[in-house]
């Protein structure tokens, strides 16, 4: 079987050295490049004519996202995987745009660099849904543990974790007695229910143990006029 | 402590100040005296300047026997031919030259009286010496009433120089303090000027460091933190499963490598997120947002005109600086459920509105106060001075709090002073 070429774009050297010896450890993969900038990755890349470019965003001169816009117009064979530490939906929304076919967190998904290029090369689009959901289960300042959706939902019934999830959406006690065709007075018995049995008394409160348990996803009712 | 000044005239130590007084005052009644020779012209003189040197030393004894002294100069007088009218005016010119000191008002009373007597000896006629007619009776009760009368005019003419003179003193002091006030009204603005260029550039440095800090951590030890676990994965892979307690090890290693980078990230995000850079004020606010949510659980709304991304760089700054300060109180204080930014058109800019559903505060105190806890407040409308805007907080009862903010678009910053125009120094991005 014929081996995956690949071509390297980032500039920091320990990432970079790291990356190469870690591809270099699957036999179907070969490292026929490295670039140190944006600009370096497009004329190696149209030079070298790799399968999959193994792209970094922060880089000096080019940046990842657009040597990647040009890179997909004048290569669109060329399959791009887009490794970067940026964490940011912005970014994946960029990456998306400028015709990337995966977007991968130097932080939590460098385990998984090699199976993603197999997968870019097979024609797959890798775009994690929610990166934001990831940061918040790694951030130290919220309070919930991943763990605690297996706590909530061994805590509440399931008809209180259906309104715990309503209320955590931001709905009104009548919307949601509406949504779960019950009555408003047997919503707000859910709901203290629940808000006891958690040691929970705010609605805020409430909203971020949702999101940190992973029931809803943090989000922002945005609208551009 | 009071100082007679009569005592000062017994000395005459001010002799040629009361020659010349009386030269003066004997010029300005020659054409009512009715003199028609030099000797008559000295007599008059002669007159005067004893009456007055008779005057003064009778103010300065305490018992009567000098009254002879004013009773013998009744004859003298009625031999000038001055009329009553002359030497009352003279006696009160004597009187006001003796300079009395505003403080010794109440003395003054005194003075005028016994002066007064003094001068009625003069003028009526001695009551051994005169004829004790009728006619002398009645003229001699007339001229008691006149003198009177004198004496009261000349003790208010006093009084009113003295208050003239008082007046004059407050006017001199009012303008000395008008003159201290309008200085130190001056040094306070100079101050201040001072003051906020200070604190504008240590906003405007803090900018440019927090940006150098972040790009630092995400580039620099961010970098060398993913390197490391690149590293670690690969080590775990060459020992394969042969080792399996050496995996176990680098995996621990590695959960802490993961750990780090993710606190080094998250700070380097908390100083300057590289979005606002990147990608705009837009998803900047966006993703702040997002993670305020997460972080607190009150619930995110964000309306936006697409053309705030056409402000200006540092205008962008300011508004998410203060956007995201307004954020942080609305999450630490307001026990709010849901917060709103909704940012419109406005005539020459931007219109901002933060909006939470918590309790309100009395914003004046914070707004004003120096330093402290109302710090964040203070910088916020540093901060949108600096760029021209302005800032301001609505709270009531049950009605949450608002900041609105104004931001103008035009090219330069509108300036509240034609001094401040060097002061406003642009948010490096």
């Amino acid at each position: 079987m014929k081996k995956i070429n690949v071509l390297l774009a980032e500039d920091h050297t320990i990432v970079r050295e790291g990356l190469h010896k870690m591809l270099e450890l699957d036999p179907d993969l070969a490292v026929i490049g490295e670039a140190r900038d944006g600009r370096q990755a497009v004329t190696m890349a149209t030079e070298l004519r790799p399968d999959v470019v193994l792209m970094d965003i922060a880089m000096p001169g080019l940046n990842g996202l657009e040597a990647t816009r040009q890179l997909v117009k004048t290569c669109p064979d060329i399959r791009i995987l887009i490794l970067t530490a940026h964490n940011d939906d912005a970014y994946v929304q960029k990456a998306i745009d400028c015709g990337a076919s995966g977007f991968l967190l130097k932080q939590t998904s460098a385990n998984d660099v090699c199976g993603a290029i197999h997968k870019v090369h097979m024609g797959e689009k890798l775009f994690s849904s929610s990166i934001a959901k990831r940061l918040v289960r790694n951030d130290p300042h919220a309070s919930g543990r991943p763990s605690s959706l297996q706590k909530t939902k061994t805590t509440l019934t399931s008809r209180e974790m259906e309104v715990l999830q309503l209320i955590a959406e931001g709905k009104a006690n009548k919307e949601t007695a509406a949504d779960l065709n019950i009555s408003i007075k047997t919503v707000e018995k859910h709901r203290s229910s629940l808000m006891e049995k958690l040691n929970i008394h705010d609605t805020a409160s409430l909203t971020r143990h949702a999101i940190a348990a992973g029931i809803i996803e943090s989000s922002v009712q945005i609208t551009i006029l | 402590m009071q100082v007679n000044p009569y005592e000062m005239e017994q000395t005459s130590s001010e002799p040629s100040y009361h020659d010349s007084f009386t030269e003066k005052h004997l010029k300005e009644l020659e054409p009512k005296v009715i003199v028609s020779s030099k000797p008559m012209k000295r007599k008059v003189s002669n007159f005067f300047e004893s009456y007055q040197k008779a005057l003064t030393n009778w103010l300065h004894t305490t018992g009567l026997a000098d009254l002879e002294v004013a009773r013998s100069l009744h004859r003298p007088w009625l031999a000038t031919g001055t009329t009553l009218l002359e030497l009352a005016k003279f006696h009160e010119q004597t009187l006001l030259s003796l300079d009395l000191p505003p403080s010794a008002e109440t003395d003054h009373e005194g003075i005028v009286v016994k002066a007064a007597s003094f001068f009625a000896k003069v003028i009526t006629a001695d009551d051994t010496t005169a004829n004790d007619t009728k006619e002398n009776t009645r003229s001699k009760k007339t001229i008691q009433k006149l003198s009177e009368r004198t004496s009261e005019l000349m003790a208010s003419n006093i009084q009113l120089t003295a208050k003239l003179k008082r007046c004059e003193g407050a006017e001199k002091s009012l303008t000395r303090s008008g003159l201290h006030h309008s200085k130190s009204l001056e040094e306070s603005n100079l101050l201040r000027e001072q003051l906020q260029r200070l604190s504008r550039r240590i906003i405007a440095t803090q900018e440019d460091q927090r940006h150098s800090m972040s790009r630092q951590l995400d580039n620099g030890i961010a970098q060398t933190l993913i390197g490391i676990n690149i590293r670690l994965i690969n080590l775990k892979k060459v020992v394969g499963m042969s080792n399996k307690n050496l995996v176990r090890d680098i995996s621990l290693t590695q959960r802490l490598v993961t750990k780090s980078t993710n606190m080094v990230h998250r700070f380097a995000l908390d100083l300057r997120p590289p979005v606002l850079d990147d990608f705009g004020l837009i998803p900047a606010l966006h993703s702040f947002m997002k993670n305020f949510t997460a972080q607190t659980g009150v619930r995110t709304h964000l309306t936006t005109i697409a053309g705030v991304e056409d402000l200006a760089a540092a205008r962008r700054t300011a508004l998410f600086r203060v956007a995201q300060e307004a954020l942080t109180n609305v999450g630490r204080h307001a026990g709010a459920t849901n917060v709103r930014i909704d940012i419109r058109k406005h005539e020459r800019g931007v219109c901002v509105r933060i909006e939470d559903d918590g309790k309100s505060f009395d914003a004046k105190p914070f707004m004003t106060a120096r330093g402290g806890k109302c710090h964040g407040l203070l910088c916020m409308r540093e901060r949108l001075e600096m760029v021209g805007g302005t800032f301001m907080i609505e709270s009531a009862p049950g009605k949450g709090t608002a900041v609105i903010i104004e931001i103008p678009n035009g090219p330069k910053a509108r300036k509240k002073k034609s001094s401040n125009s060097n002061t406003t120094t642009p948010v490096p991005l």
